[in-house]
């Protein structure tokens, strides 16, 4: 069984990666085949019409959210150690609706069932297609199939993957609902790695390390509405998240977007050619999108792109059930609130 | 604290300055980045390989500055897409050489199959790797041995960050189990670093 403090799979693949340094020579001779290279024809200088699909910016910020995704412990010395005096400034305005969210959402009825279902998917190719299908027990079990009716077989062969995966994650939102926020935040930065110094909280960087880290406890442990309440609780921190009312499939929603822009170019003021290569400190950078519903907190959609540009292809769709497991085990995929329409 | 301060560094400005076709700019970021986009080679292909294919990388790279957004501050991303293309042609000429099928064209797996060392674990990941795809595996490699954010994985493979997403999802998930079901974590296992 795998537990809390068991190295992340990602992390134990990432021990295998490790290569001996190149030589110097071979880094010098690649340079000076640069330096001696044919110049460009001002034809191929000119940059593509073809507009960006992703832009990123902020190279120290997503470098270090790496880490926080893949629990490795960093080498290179990017992070930095926690400031003592550093403190998250909030989110006055979108915060406070994600906070009465969470408040509205810990305050709701305990979910029927005994089990979260969510099936991901994406439409590639003009064509809807399944990603993966995970059933998240109460009991902390955790069974993932490619598509929901893999899902019996793993049932029946045991191959629970809870405890582990997204188990620090979930447990930091947890504490979030009801417990001391800035503790949980702190916790929540460091769930993939709790080994790997977190940047100084208020800082981008470690926004950065919340939001994504959030997001995977939301995903995980979407059935749960203490994980949920702790998840917009924790968000509403963040001065980089923005929160939008709209509708999914003809409910009301609640679209939650963080951008964390590249860096501005006023290190480079004095040099008139890289100012003019910079542009506007706009639409570089790294936007993502949530939508989730506007009662329950229940995560609906993902999307992510450039800052201040439309996102990038088709959305991520969740679509989040409460189900048996008993029922799912034989195959069964029936939503409690299915049978409690059926009932009423 | 101001968080572009902090994420600014010297380094935005020598990537512009290379991206502008500063040429002692550009081989700055060579000897800045050279020995990640080596590691990524060596990776991959063994060390003898990297060491042959690293000057075609860069100028590569030194070619198709005019394709960089200045908006990217850390070119790695960028950089690994190239190296990527270069290591396919590389497989793909030595597909031509063995008469080996297409597969191995798209898909250098047997030579990161041979970069890892021995042992339980090995196995286990190996398999666990051959069965996610290439598709997939890339998606992990580049967060786990580059230590790239997905929204950089996105960039390098010019795929919606919601889909690499959702990839590294499911490649953890595979993986994982692999790892669990030999129970490799265990105290009394023991598994080899390379």
């Amino acid at each position: 069984m795998h537990s809390l403090d068991s190295p992340d799979s990602v992390e134990l693949l990432a021990r295998y990666g490790r290569v001996d340094p190149a030589d110097e020579s071979v880094i010098g001779a690649a340079a000076m085949a640069v330096l001696d290279a044919p110049d460009l024809d001002r034809a191929s200088k000119r940059r593509s019409g073809r507009a960006r699909r992703v832009l990123v910016g902020a190279a120290s910020v997503v470098a270090a959210a790496a880490l926080a995704v893949t629990g490795l412990s960093l080498a290179t010395g990017t992070a930095k150690a926690p400031s003592p005096v550093a403190q998250r400034q909030g989110n006055p305005g979108s915060g406070t609706t994600l906070a009465r969210l969470a408040s509205a959402v810990l305050a709701s009825p305990a979910p029927a069932g005994n089990a979260t279902l969510v099936i991901r998917s994406e439409v590639i190719n003009g064509a809807a297609q399944i990603l993966g299908a995970d059933l998240f027990t109460d009991s902390g079990k955790y069974y993932f199939a490619p598509t929901e009716a893999g899902l019996p077989a793993q049932i029946a062969a045991g191959n629970d993957l809870g405890g582990g995966t997204f188990a620090r994650e979930v447990a930091a939102a947890t504490q979030a609902a009801t417990g001391n926020l800035t503790t949980a935040a702190e916790e929540m930065e460091s769930a993939p790695s709790p080994t790997t110094a977190a940047p100084p909280q208020g800082s981008m960087l470690a926004d950065n390390w919340l939001w994504e880290d959030s997001l995977q406890a939301l995903i995980s442990g979407a059935g749960n509405p203490a994980v949920r309440a702790g998840v917009m609780r924790l968000i509403s921190l963040m001065p980089e998240v923005t929160v939008t009312d709209t509708t999914a499939n003809g409910e009301p929603a609640v679209q939650i977007m963080a951008a964390f822009p590249s860096p501005k170019c006023t290190k480079s003021d004095r040099l008139a050619e890289i100012k003019k290569a910079c542009g506007p400190p706009v639409g570089s950078g790294v936007q993502e999108e949530l939508t989730i519903d506007a009662t329950t907190g229940i995560p609906i959609a993902f999307q992510g792109g450039a800052v201040g540009e439309p996102p990038v292809g088709q959305p991520l769709t969740y679509q989040v059930s409460r189900v048996t497991l008993a029922e799912v085990a034989q195959g069964r995929f029936v939503a409690e609130s299915t049978k409690s329409a059926a009932g009423a | 604290m101001d968080g572009d301060d902090e994420l600014t560094g010297a380094a935005d400005e020598t990537v512009v300055r290379a991206m502008a076709g500063d040429r002692e700019s550009f081989a700055e970021l060579v000897r800045e980045h050279g020995g990640a986009v080596h590691a990524y080679l060596a990776r991959r292909a063994g060390r003898g390989v990297a060491d042959d294919l690293l000057t075609e990388v860069w100028l590569r790279a030194w070619r198709s500055r005019g394709t960089y957004d200045i908006g990217w501050a850390d070119p790695r991303p960028w950089l690994y897409g190239i190296a990527r293309n270069v290591l396919r042609a590389y497989w793909r000429v030595r597909a031509d050489r063995r008469g080996d099928p297409l597969r191995l064209a798209e898909d250098p797996w047997p030579a990161v199959d041979d970069r890892l060392d021995a042992g339980r674990l090995r196995l286990a990941l190996t398999a666990a790797l051959s069965e996610l795809g290439e598709d997939y595996r890339e998606v992990v490699l580049l967060v786990a041995w580059e230590q790239l954010a997905p929204a950089e994985v996105a960039l390098a493979l010019g795929l919606p960050s919601s889909t690499v997403r959702s990839r590294l999802h499911r490649a953890r998930l595979i993986l994982q189990r692999s790892i669990d079901a030999s129970d490799l974590t265990h105290p009394d296992s023991t598994y080899q670093e390379v």
